[in-house]
């Protein structure tokens, strides 16, 4: 192995990025050094041998495209007799097709139509969802060419999409993201920046996207490199990619003609861009374009995703390259390179166990609602409501909606995974769940309800479909700012730590009274280098929430600590034994992820926050408790505490609907409200929290 | 240091290749059971490199079956018919000369001649085949039937093997192509093919060519009922013959397709596959000059990789450019000349055009 090589190594191998020169340096490596190189990347980033792959259906709405891209074969001029726009009849059949074959959603594009309306677009997506299909669809150049049509700027499009349904948005329409290429190959489109900042725009949103690129037509390998980096430079703001999908240019009826890029080719571009992005989690081969085999193959140059199962496919066909592939194939295919094969969804989460039996696919929640923060200033305006959604067949999955809440959302409840799930099991009146755009990105959803008139808020910290994001990298600052604009003036916030007390054990209720802050690195300050945020600590919790919730529950039906230390850590590994026998020496009772920069954040927002703590189990250590693989935490919990805890999760909103009237009507007397007060009186701050931030 | 292989089995084989050490039959089964694709293509890299350094060859060659008619009757072949079958066919040896002399201007090096086992064409059908297309093309190299019809052919003319290659040499024939080794394990010969000339039979034919001056090739037909065992061992079996006689040329491992067979069940091979039989090939038969990829068979994108897991030769059907343009872009039977040199050297290799006996025409 010569010296670059093994630098470039060493640097893969600690994590580090390529920097531009090294990048543009990787074309000059050999072919199987390049696979050998990726395949390290993609073990660090997937150290399970996992290939995921998703089951859906490429619908294409129409073909007939005023963008005239001279590397096309699908797309038909206006007037042309073999233009199409698909019909609500075939759409139907198709949709329930997809449905039948167990297909999670549908890929949406067409060409650039000028016939058709926003509102088709809207009517589309809300049609499809009506089928309880995630739509996964259209691509930038499409809201570019939305937006220009309907007088709307790209924010909107995006917005109206979004309540019609829209779930994601596929990276299409990328081709090379250097203009000199674009401007030769596809004139009439949308240029490098726009694609780049559409995608921005829909991250922002809330939307999830991938991103492609297509090569081997008149672009440079510099040229390609400029494109890996501009999707990770984009993707270090956002974070809103989930996967990048390279793939040859095929010439066979398009104007451009010439030669496919070969199997080295791409195998070396998507080596190349499993190295440049490290930030973008999946890299999917194209079997679409290079079939079965090559595909295959490239499982072992750094890609860990299949793609789609494509029930159909109609552009590459149409360039004559109709390469096909069954749901069992490509399982195969996966298994006999020696990995194991996981259907996933289009947001790429696992909708499959490890043993090969489907999870039943959950009928989808409704979509977000979305309303953008209004500027700085406006204050209190409530959300627009949208309407019901019209649909042909199938089901939907949304409750009927009332009239606004009568009043804000004064207490808020930050918890777990589908938390606001379990109050719509318990018939609580609910206003629907929104995604707020903030200044430090989107929120997570806030979902409303109402208690006997009284609103109440549930937000998910790690996700609403499951563990999505570990508690290190919960975006607190943007929660937090949504809740407060929403009039939240309480957090209760629900967590699972592990005790280092023994007679903490998992299934106990822990009310905390103190933080021992153990945590690293962390945003843990919305004023970082402004001379803000000396804020006392003492207490830490809110003391009028804490006796409200010491006085309950108490003589609730599950044992209960009146006080514990939290001990806060970063994360997302667990504790050593060392680690907390240092802790316990410290005097720490638990142990977690969570309320560390949570709690802080919040009351640099002068929000009462209080948390209500279960024990999931025993911190390392205090028992003995061997590693099982494979198994949720891995044996640290014994089969019989994990059903103690269950017991608690099951009682999880009956406690919190017990513990809300109390907590609602408690009158603020305690410090947390004036926690800025000096910065207000100084004028360092304004009298509007929202001018706080910079 | 060595390179990183992702199995650490792979290391042992390392020094022995490095140490140009024969491989053994559990090194084999190492190499065929081993996950890290890209740690046995750099080992089956490694060898080719030292016998070929970047060059990839490729013949200009045109090939001719006879006819389809067959006894044998073989259950992985899609090809071969009984006589009275609507679709079996045989060829007039002036339709075999009509074919010759449509390409008459184009620069082929090499006619490759195949067909099946038929029971009435009698031995001099296959003397006057070679002779006139010999007068017809002095310069091209005939390489034709192949060991199993060689031993057909001695029972038709009532000669020993020798003798019967012996007559055919004089009437033209250079060299005799790998077709028939399928799989030597009994195993597979009885439940596969009991009719065809056996493991025995197909190497001695071979070896006894080689001893009249006679080069061939050899071939496996994997991915069906064969186990990674059988697999080695004929490999092996191939070895040894090799280090008697040395007249075997080129090793090509075959992609079994299930379509029309009697095993049309069986699922098509995998890119995994095809590019571990040609480095596993690459890295045991270490007395073989050449390992081929035929792209007809696994597809030209993979046949270009597999520049980099042990093969150095490329073969299927070329066309010339100016058939191309009466045909369109690539058709499903040829590639033009200038789509594989492209291959080739988006490859990173030398392309190389060779006469059957590897001289160079050139490149």
């Amino acid at each position: 192995m010569n010296s670059m090589t093994a630098r470039l190594q060493a640097k893969l191998t600690a994590g580090d990025r390529l920097s531009r020169e090294e990048a543009l340096s990787l074309w000059d490596l050999d072919l199987l050094t390049l696979g050998r190189l990726a395949e390290q990347v993609r073990g660090r980033l997937h150290p399970e041998p996992t290939v995921t792959y998703v089951v859906d259906r490429n619908i294409n709405y129409t073909n007939i495209c005023v963008s005239g891209c001279r590397f096309c074969a699908f797309y038909r001029p206006p007037g042309s007799p073999e233009g199409f726009v698909l019909e609500e009849e075939t759409l139907s059949r198709k949709l329930a097709e997809t449905r039948e074959l167990g297909g999670s959603g549908v890929l949406l594009q067409g060409g650039l139509n000028p016939d058709l309306p926003l509102e088709y677009y809207e009517g589309l997506v809300r049609f499809i969802r009506g089928y309880g299909l995630h739509v996964h669809g259209f691509s930038p150049p499409e809201i570019v060419f939305f937006a220009r049509q309907s007088g709307l700027s790209w924010a909107q499009v995006l917005e109206r999409l979004i309540r019609a349904g829209l779930g994601s948005i596929p990276g299409g329409g990328a081709e090379i993201l250097v203009d000199r290429v674009r401007r030769r190959l596809s004139p009439h489109k949308c240029s490098a920046t726009e694609w780049l900042a559409v995608m921005a725009a829909a991250h922002r949103l809330g939307l999830k996207t991938t991103a492609t690129m297509m090569f081997g037509h008149l672009e440079t390998r510099e040229e390609r490199t400029e494109h890996l980096l501009k999707i990770r430079d984009l993707q270090d703001e956002t974070g809103g990619f989930t996967a990048f999908i390279p793939w040859s240019f095929q010439p066979q009826n398009t104007a451009l003609g010439g030669e496919a890029a070969g199997s080295w080719d791409y195998l070396k571009t998507l080596a190349i861009s499993r190295l440049v992005l490290d930030n973008v989690r999946n890299l999917q081969v194209s079997w679409v374009t290079q079939g079965g085999k090559i595909a295959q193959v490239a499982l072992a140059f750094g890609a860990n995703d299949f793609g789609s199962t494509m029930i159909e496919e109609n552009v590459v066909a149409a360039a004559g390259v109709t390469f096909r592939l069954s749901e069992s194939e490509i399982r195969r295919l996966i298994a006999s390179a020696g990995y194991m094969a996981q259907r996933r969804n289009h947001l790429y989460q696992m909708v499959e166990t490890e043993q090969g039996k489907e999870l039943r696919l959950e009928p989808l929640p409704p979509p977000p609602r979305l309303e953008l923060a209004r500027n700085a200033g406006k204050s209190g305006q409530s959300p627009s409501l949208p309407k019901r959604n019209k649909v042909g067949r199938g089901e939907v999955r949304e409750p009927l909606l009332p009239d606004p809440p009568p009043q804000k959302p004064a207490l808020a409840v930050i918890a777990r995974v589908g938390a606001h799930r379990d109050f719509l099991a318990k018939g609580v009146k609910y206003w629907g769940g929104e995604v707020r755009a903030t200044p430090f990105g989107p929120s997570n959803p806030v979902h409303l309800f109402d208690l006997e008139g009284q609103s109440f808020a549930v937000l998910s910290r790690h996700g609403e479909e499951g563990y999505q994001v570990a508690a290190a990298f919960v975006n607190d600052r943007a929660n937090l700012f949504a809740l407060k604009e929403l009039g939240v003036e309480k957090v209760l916030a629900w967590c699972a730590p592990g005790a280092i007390t023994e007679a903490m054990e998992p299934g106990h209720l822990v009310a905390p009274d103190d933080i021992l802050d153990e945590t690293r690195g962390e945003p843990y300050t919305f004023f970082p280098g402004r001379g803000l945020g000396f804020i006392r600590q003492n207490p830490v919790f809110c003391p009028e929430m804490r006796r409200i919730l010491v006085r309950i529950l108490k003589s609730g039906s599950f044992p209960f600590h009146e006080t514990g230390v939290y001990v806060a850590t970063s994360g997302p590994r667990l504790e050593t034994p060392a680690e907390i026998r240092k802790f316990r020496k410290l005097g720490g009772d638990l142990v977690g992820m969570t309320l560390v920069p949570e709690v802080f954040l919040a009351r640099e927002l002068e929000l009462c926050y209080a948390a209500l703590c279960y024990v999931v189990n025993f911190a390392e250590g205090i028992k003995e408790r061997p590693f099982q693989p494979g198994v949720l935490f891995e044996g640290l919990a014994t089969p019989g505490e994990i059903e103690q805890v269950q017991k608690v999760e099951a009682a999880f909103a009956e406690m919190v609907l017990q513990l809300l009237p109390e907590l609602l009507a408690a009158p603020r007397a305690c410090p947390c409200n004036r926690l800025m007060e000096r910065y207000r009186l100084r004028g360092d701050l304004g009298e509007d929290w929202r001018t706080w931030f910079r | 240091m060595p390179p990183f292989f992702q199995d650490p089995r792979l290391i042992p084989l390392y020094d022995k290749v490095r140490a140009q050490e024969r491989l053994n039959f559990e090194d084999g089964i190492t190499l065929y059971r081993s996950r890290d694709l890209l740690g046995v293509g750099y080992l089956a890299n490694l060898v080719r490199e030292r016998l070929h350094g970047r060059r990839a060859y490729f013949i200009y060659n045109q090939h001719i079956n006879y006819s389809n008619v067959c006894v044998n009757g073989c259950q992985f072949c899609a090809f071969g018919k009984s006589a009275n079958d609507p679709a079996a066919y045989t060829m007039s040896l002036s339709e075999i000369l009509d074919k010759v002399k449509e390409r008459l201007d184009e620069p082929i090096s090499e006619i490759h001649i195949v067909g099946g086992l038929h029971p009435d064409l009698p031995f001099s059908y296959y003397l006057d085949m070679l002779q006139t297309i010999r007068a017809l093309r002095p310069e091209v190299h005939l390489q034709a039937f192949t060991a199993v019809e060689i031993a057909h052919l001695a029972d038709l003319a009532g000669l020993s093997v020798a003798d019967t290659l012996q007559a055919l040499k004089e009437a033209g024939l250079g060299s005799l192509p790998g077709g028939g080794a399928e799989v030597f394990s009994p195993r597979i010969r009885s439940s596969l093919c009991p009719k065809k000339l056996s493991p025995e039979g197909w190497l001695g034919v071979a070896q006894t060519a080689h001893r009249l001056g006679l080069k061939t090739n050899a071939t496996m037909l994997y991915g069906h009922l064969e186990t990674v065992e059988e697999r080695v061992e004929h490999l092996i079996r191939l070895r040894e013959a090799q280090d008697e006689t040395g007249g075997f040329v080129t090793f090509i491992p075959l992609a079994f397709h299930p379509k029309n067979t009697r095993l049309p069940d069986l699922p098509e091979t995998t890119g995994f596959d095809d590019l571990k039989n040609l480095a596993v090939a690459r890295l045991m038969l270490d007395n073989f000059p050449h390992i081929k990829a035929f792209w007809i068979m696994i597809g030209p994108k993979l046949a270009q990789l597999s520049l980099a897991f042990g093969a150095d030769d490329i073969d299927g059907t070329v066309i010339e450019e100016k058939i191309t343009h009466m045909a369109g872009a690539q058709t499903p039977t040829g590639l033009t000349r200038a789509q594989l040199l492209h291959l080739i050297q988006e490859a990173g290799c030398e392309p190389v055009e060779r006469d059957t006996l590897y001289n160079i025409i050139g490149s």
